[in-house]
């Protein structure tokens, strides 16, 4: 039981290319649908309980759900599991990489792969903002929060000043206990 | 030492990142800043192996960034840390708080949480587009214009002037999302087929 938590967990790392969100269906295909170790509502649970916690949503569901079917050894052989493919293929991968990239036809191919990277991650941010402000109940401070840290990250980029990432989501940790708050004594 | 320097780095990423996946490229781009031995050029090839590789984006980022830091030991150390805090955090909230997580008033902190921290990704996003392009752009605005700078920047205008219409195409023509393994291998051909032709 416990080594089937391992393996199963070792499987959805190796089998899911692009993580996160692509995992969430398999993880579901796997744990509920086949091997029924949760049922429908413990997911909803614990997909709520991913997206409110700090660290990848994988690593989230694996630490509970082995956590559920085998205390913490089951946690611990869980969550290894679902990383050692990363770290396995990766490892191997940073072994080459260098070589690799001074070939002629793969640096090019690279050239136009950063181009893509950086328009993703613009397209994924648009698409994420995009959800926030159909889901929130309060479309225009959900937007203004996004653009407020939007120019704020930008600019501190273009005047070289080094404010690093973590004091920005630790204010926004801030903000968000402050409004809530605020929200509570029906201020807003 | 190099080891307790990224065991801490990547412990406070794995503290300060949430939802995962590209919530951590702005962190570790301030990494691999810190310890110049990653350009950002270097970063975004990773993150483009990192999303067509199995496991997760995060997960992959760090192993590659801590392999480029400390070694394979340090790929492993930082792989560990930045699941570390998620770990034990999880485990505290399956324990004592499970309750907690339908409450409104917690509801509605994320929720303001999470627009900031998607403007961090799309500023990111938006820096990394610029800084692929700044250096060449610099000496054309200010002497006179060399030739191949010209062609540099040429050649990445029309790659990302065909990556976003390919993407616009299949979001309003076919409408569906196009993923994001296809957009990277397209950027492949488009980089190989450009350096190509011109």
């Amino acid at each position: 039981m416990i080594f089937e938590l391992f393996i199963t967990f070792f499987k959805i790392g190796l089998f899911t290319i692009g993580g996160g969100y692509a995992m969430i269906s398999v993880v579901q295909d796997e744990c509920v649908e086949r091997k029924k170790w949760l049922d429908n509502e413990e997911f909803l649970n614990l997909l709520a309980i991913a997206e409110s916690t700090p660290g990848p949503i994988a690593i989230n569901m694996a630490t509970y759900t082995g956590y559920i079917k085998g205390k913490l050894l089951g946690a611990i052989l869980a969550t290894v599991g679902v990383i050692l493919p990363s770290i396995i293929v990766i490892s191997i991968i940073s072994y080459f990489i260098k070589d690799f990239l001074h070939i002629e036809i793969i640096s090019n191919a690279f050239f136009g792969i950063r181009i893509a990277v950086s328009i993703i991650i613009i397209k994924t941010a648009y698409n994420l903002i995009k959800t926030e402000v159909k889901n929130s109940q309060h479309k225009a401070l959900t937007i203004a929060l996004f653009v407020v840290f939007l120019i704020v990250m930008v600019a501190t980029d273009l005047l070289g000043l080094n404010i690093s990432t973590m004091i920005l989501v630790f204010i926004a940790i801030l903000l968000g206990i402050i409004l809530s708050v605020l929200r509570s004594m029906k201020v807003i | 030492m190099i080891y307790l320097n990224i065991f801490y780095d990547f412990l406070m990423i794995g503290l300060f990142s949430f939802g995962g996946g590209y919530t951590t490229i702005p962190m570790v781009k301030d990494i691999a800043e810190k310890y110049s031995v990653l350009s950002i050029e270097m970063l975004e090839n990773f993150i483009a192996i990192s999303e067509s590789t199995p496991g997760p984006i995060a997960i992959n980022l760090a192993t590659f960034v801590g392999n480029e830091i400390g070694g394979l030991v340090g790929g492993i150390i930082a792989t560990i840390c930045e699941v570390l805090p998620a770990f034990v955090i999880i485990l505290i909230f399956v324990k004592y708080f499970k309750k907690y997580i339908d409450n409104e008033n917690v509801k509605f902190a994320l929720s303001t949480i999470r627009p900031c921290i998607v403007g961090t990704i799309m500023a990111v996003g938006a820096t990394m587009f610029v800084s692929n392009i700044y250096p060449y752009i610099k000496p054309v605005m200010s002497s006179s214009p060399n030739y191949s700078q010209l062609k540099y920047i040429l050649k990445y205008f029309i790659i990302a002037f065909l990556i976003v219409m390919v993407m616009f195409l299949f979001d309003k023509i076919i409408k569906k999302k196009i993923s994001s393994i296809k957009i990277i291998i397209l950027g492949a051909i488009l980089g190989i087929a450009i350096n190509y032709i011109l």
